[in-house]
């Protein structure tokens, strides 16, 4: 009796979610298998007709070349920023925990510039790295194709350095303040604290900054656009710059589609991946 | 008493070198403020050492340019109009999602989170065509749709986290008054999610505020530029007068940095949810 459906009290539940879910079909969900069906052809993204080309664009990928930059620098920028965010973030945060008079003046100071446009952090930094740089008697990074990731690095993490410091004071302050004292009362020291006391009871933190970041790291763009337009030498074209000239400036929608939809499945698995093994530490300690 | 002056100059040191942390972040904000406060001559001639005098002739220069005041409205219409439709759709789904709690809703909510990984370019050229197709391309309405789009998955997860947090027992006793579904929302739930409302308010008109590259898909026509669009083409075409552009960039920054001070707490309270053991 209780298991039949009341399809009038579903309708109504489902009602709730319904206007979320369209919009998000429209979207995300609709272009997204359109975007799959693009990726067997060689469409230039004008032509009314499509004209399907089998797995062709796939086979492209894998003996695709010119890939290699792109993949090393993405690499490059995720690396770099994942680590120095959350390790400078994790510094700071401790640093700002014991409270003195200003504490919260200089917390915001270091959270505003998330609050800024990318197009202005990117425009900012062009002139600090010109002229600013020029004064110091050094080069502007975004000029050489060794160190211009790096430039574009550090304006990432100049700006989220302070949602980083955020989350890990979050952390921080959840920790029972008897437990370190029972620890210095113990003689540890504060390695020892740091490691056996602190990091533990972090774990989650861990588990929402490093995957946060090592997505945005994945997922860059803004600041190869604005900043460097991929240059100089195509030294700062990540996977979604390349991805976005092949679809835009090239009009190779078919492969460049096969492209993202690849780099698609390699950000999901590798996303799992680590949220999944940082998931496993956080139960084992 | 060793031990207390290392701690007191440890924490000399510590609070030392927190000011110096803070002055460098805010260094890249004196060079833009500088500049737009230098006339042209002074600029060139002084570049990075602190403006003598405040000119304000390029904030005026930067208003008269035509598509500037569109490009507020263009913004601002965007983002309000992308607010409240996040808000009701998200709040509304994420109830749902919460209370019902079985494998269809649970299932719709993981592909909500999945898309927070979604590279947008994955979706960029597609979309782009559809909106195309109804006639959406370089309208303000498109746009909000498809910001409001790409940004349901993850404020559908900020408030289904607060919601499993809130006490059923309320919304019983109203079903057991005669409230239907739709009034046990609207009039019980919904103004119990004040704090998250507000978190979402304030981090989804930021998100609208300051998006570039949706809108640099969508609404590439001069007139229907939003600001960080405006910005992006100003350095292009101001390259000889980075006076005006920066101070251009400055003005369409205050929205931003004025809810900032104001809403910071909720601004907080939102981006660090789920990195805390409960």
């Amino acid at each position: 009796m209780k298991k039949k459906l009341n399809w009038k009290k579903e309708l109504v539940d489902f009602s709730f979610l319904a206007p979320a879910l369209v919009l998000f079909l429209f979207v995300i969900i609709i272009p997204l298998v359109q975007g799959i069906k693009y990726t067997f052809t060689d469409w230039d993204g004008l032509m009314p007709k499509l004209n399907y080309v089998g797995l062709k664009n796939y086979v492209t990928v894998f003996h695709d070349a010119d890939l290699l930059q792109p993949i090393g620098n993405t690499i490059l920028f995720t690396a770099v920023t994942v680590v120095v965010i959350n390790v400078l973030g994790l510094t700071v945060a401790m640093a700002v925990n014991r409270e003195f008079k200003g504490v919260n003046i200089v917390k915001s100071i270091i959270f505003i510039p998330l609050v800024v446009s990318l197009v202005l952090v990117s425009q900012m930094w062009m002139y600090v790295y010109s002229d600013f740089f020029s004064m110091l008697g050094l080069k502007s990074p975004l000029i050489d194709k060794k160190t211009s990731m790096l430039g574009l690095c550090l304006m990432s993490i100049w700006r989220e350095i302070g949602l980083a410091m955020m989350i890990y004071l979050a952390g921080l302050k959840s920790i029972p303040s008897d437990i370190n004292e029972a620890a210095i009362i113990d003689g540890a020291n504060f390695w020892q604290r740091f490691r056996n006391v602190t990091v533990p009871f972090l774990a989650p933190a861990f588990t929402y900054c490093i995957p946060l970041w090592l997505a945005a790291g994945l997922r860059m763009y803004d600041y190869s656009f604005v900043a460097t337009s991929g240059g100089p030498q195509h030294s700062t074209e990540t996977m979604a710059y390349y991805i976005y000239s092949y679809l835009f400036p090239y009009n190779k929608v078919g492969y460049g589609q096969t492209v993202a939809i690849i780099y698609l499945v390699v950000c999901i698995v590798l996303s799992n991946m680590v949220t999944r093994t940082l998931r496993k530490r956080e139960i084992e300690q | 008493m060793i031990k207390t002056r290392k701690n007191r100059i440890l924490n000399i040191v510590r609070i030392t070198m927190l000011g110096l942390f803070a002055v460098i972040c805010l260094a890249p904000f004196y060079v833009a403020v500088c500049y737009a406060f230098k006339s042209k001559t002074d600029f060139a001639r002084t570049k990075l050492a602190p403006p003598t005098s405040l000119y304000l002739g390029n904030f005026v220069d930067a208003l008269h340019v035509r598509n500037f005041f569109d490009s507020v409205r263009n913004s601002a219409l965007v983002a309000v109009c992308m607010v409240i439709i996040i808000v009701f759709f998200c709040s509304a789904g994420a109830y749902i999602i919460a209370r019902k709690n079985n494998r269809p809703y649970n299932a719709v909510f993981y592909v909500f989170q999945l898309v927070i990984l979604i590279p947008f370019q994955t979706v960029m050229f597609p979309l782009y065509k559809e909106l195309s197709n109804i006639g959406a391309l370089n309208t303000l309405w498109g746009l909000c749709l498809a910001q409001a789009g790409v940004n349901v998955g993850y404020y559908v997860f900020l408030y289904t986290g607060f919601i499993k947090g809130v006490p059923i027992s309320l919304e019983e006793a109203a079903r057991i008054d005669g409230c239907n579904r739709y009034q046990t929302f609207l009039h019980i739930v919904f103004p119990l999610l004040k704090p998250i409302t507000m978190t979402v308010i304030v981090l989804s008109f930021l998100a609208s505020w300051n998006d570039f590259i949706i809108s640099m898909i969508i609404c590439q026509k001069l007139e229907r530029r939003t600001l960080p669009l405006m910005q992006f083409y100003f350095f292009g075409e101001y390259s000889a007068n980075v006076s005006v552009a920066f101070a251009a960039s400055l003005l369409a920054m205050m929205p931003a940095v004025i809810i900032y001070f104001c809403a910071q707490k909720y601004i907080v309270a939102g981006m660090t949810a789920g990195a805390v053991k409960s």
